[in-house]
């Protein structure tokens, strides 16, 4: 059996008319009909150099590199037919077979009849298959523009969702950068606090009960009332000293579970009987009732009260708001107060939110640092939002600050949840007392 | 008229107790930190041990326990300063321990005379 049988040599033919097959030797192992016509003498077993010159590509006769360049533009002189080329392929059609598919490189009608050619001897093209090639052609390369544009489109969504996630991926990254900065800053601060609270309230004791030993020594007279003064201005700094602490978080009392509404009423309470009508005080908390935190409820007070305080002096004379409110909410983490990481979970959310002349971008990002004050001398000590910061830290919560000048002021403080509403009604022993604004 | 036994490592607050509880008739003995006053203990009978909690050599709450070890009945008052170490919870163990009365600093005459007044009369 011829070796190109197996191919359906007639087929070939028929569509290739100038094909020619050569096995591993580079002998012709068969040929169509056209090329018999065009190459006089042309026989079976002919070695391929005889009868041809490779001009492309740039390979030498061989089996192996003619395999190779297989996706390559074949251009073969034909030594009989001067001037003459064959374009086409060489494919590996079996192995150690290859064949020839192309046909003479037609560049003028004149030049086929001069080497004995006609139409006829080229592959039949019928209207409809041609017709059904092109339209198959199009469908293809239509179907591959709208898989393409598919592919680009999803590639495309992916990038726009990957750029936003890194972006916000970094604005994140910022913002818990800068927030650990701020704790970390906060924290020595507090650590400078405590410590040197410690040795003031060591220095006050010989200051106090030597001063007061002396004075009850002393008949009454201007003398003793100098002393009494002295012991006056001794517990004045003990305060001051004690607040730095409560900062410094060196003061920790008693924690139980405390329901946050109630907290709030406690406080809104007794602020109501102590801010001017012309501040109108709303607390917005019904819908949070059942929140339980565990914290200390005299220090939760504190706080609400320390921040009352600020906003009053904010809004000072005027008309103005002040707004209390508690919400559940979800946190995905953050930095906590204390400069840890705040695990992710359920939080409780106090905002507390004034109408007051609002805090200038420079001074917000030292409301919290001890003894940072832009009231008047005597007016304040720049404690009492060091104080709120170091309740807050005390309690591995968060504290946040926003304010525009001229708008207001709001404070975000979430605390880790206890329990929820949803969780089994707990009685709770919270009991909102009052404390003094400092 | 009682022995006391004040530690504490600053003079300054050695001086004014002893000036206070003296001039309420008391006898005061003066130690520099927790061994000092541990010897002083050990030398001679004390009715009220008044010591500060944050010392060098041994501290207040090591004291407390070596003291409560060789006299369980030992009248004891804890006083602090406060702030290093979150020293707040450092009375609150003592307490705990065995510390009849803590003391925050800084003291006043009234303070610390109330509360000797009270460890000796055994109402804590």
């Amino acid at each position: 059996m011829s070796r190109d049988a197996a191919l359906g040599a007639r087929e070939i033919a028929k569509v290739f008319p100038f094909y020619f097959t050569l096995d591993r030797t580079l002998r012709i192992v068969a040929h169509g009909p056209s090329l018999g016509r065009l190459i006089p003498h042309l026989a079976v077993g002919q070695p391929f150099d005889q009868v041809f010159a490779i001009n492309r590509p740039k390979v030498r006769a061989e089996f192996d590199e003619l395999a190779r360049s297989q996706r390559a533009l074949v251009l073969l002189e034909i030594r009989a037919v001067d001037g003459l080329l064959l374009k086409g392929q060489l494919v590996e059609c079996e192995p150690d077979l290859l064949i020839f598919l192309g046909s003479p490189w037609v560049t003028s009608i004149k030049r086929l009849q001069n080497v004995g050619l006609s139409f006829k001897d080229f592959a039949i093209h019928d209207p409809i298959s041609d017709y059904l090639v092109l339209l198959q052609a199009q469908r293809t390369s239509l179907d591959d523009a709208s898989r393409f544009a598919a592919q680009l489109e999803a590639s495309n969504r992916t990038l726009q969702t990957a750029y936003t996630r890194l972006e916000s991926e970094v604005t994140r990254r910022e913002r818990t950068e800068s927030e650990l900065r701020h704790a970390q800053r906060l924290n020595s601060l507090g650590q400078l606090a405590s410590g040197a609270a410690h040795e003031f309230n060591n220095l006050l004791t010989p200051m106090l009960c030597l001063t007061q030993e002396v004075r009850d020594d002393l008949p009454e007279g201007p003398v003793r009332d100098d002393l009494d003064a002295v012991v006056e201005a001794c517990h004045r700094a003990a305060k001051l000293i004690a607040n730095m602490l409560t900062f410094g978080r060196g003061v920790e009392g008693p924690r139980s579970r405390v329901e946050l509404t109630q907290i709030v009423h406690g406080a809104a309470h007794l602020l109501r009987a102590t801010i001017p009508t012309t501040i109108q005080l709303t607390s917005e908390v019904s819908a949070a009732r059942g929140l339980i935190v565990r914290a200390e409820p005299t220090q939760l007070n504190q706080v609400l009260l320390n921040l009352a305080a600020n906003a009053r002096h904010a809004i000072g004379d005027a008309h103005g708001t002040i707004a209390i409110g508690i919400e559940a909410v979800h946190l995905d983490g953050g930095t906590a107060a204390s400069g840890q990481a705040l695990a992710a979970g359920p939080y409780a959310r106090i905002t507390f939110t004034d109408t007051g002349c609002g805090i200038a971008r420079a001074a917000l990002d030292h409301v919290f640092d001890p003894f940072f004050t832009t009231k008047g001398v005597g007016e304040g000590t720049g404690l009492g939002l060091s104080i709120v910061h170091g309740i807050v830290a005390n309690h591995g919560g968060r504290i946040q600050v926003e304010s525009t000048v001229g708008v207001g002021t709001r404070f975000t403080i979430d605390l880790p949840m206890l329990e929820s509403p949803h969780d089994a009604p707990a009685e709770t022993d919270a009991r909102g007392q009052p404390w003094p604004v400092c | 008229m009682a022995r006391l036994l004040v530690i504490d490592d600053e003079a300054l607050v050695r001086r004014a107790l002893r000036r206070i509880l003296e001039g309420a008739g008391h006898q005061v003995t003066e130690a520099a930190d927790g061994a000092a006053g541990m010897i002083a203990f050990l030398a001679a009978p004390q009715d009220v041990v008044i010591c500060d909690m944050v010392m060098p050599v041994q501290d207040g709450l090591a004291t407390l326990r070596h003291m409560l070890a060789a006299c369980p009945t030992v009248k004891f008052i804890a006083m602090s300063g406060g702030g290093r170490s979150s020293a707040g919870s450092l009375l609150d163990v003592a307490a705990r321990v065995g510390a009849r009365v803590t003391l925050d600093k800084p003291l006043s005459k009234a303070t610390v005379l109330d509360a000797v007044t009270g460890v000796l009369a055994g109402t804590p």
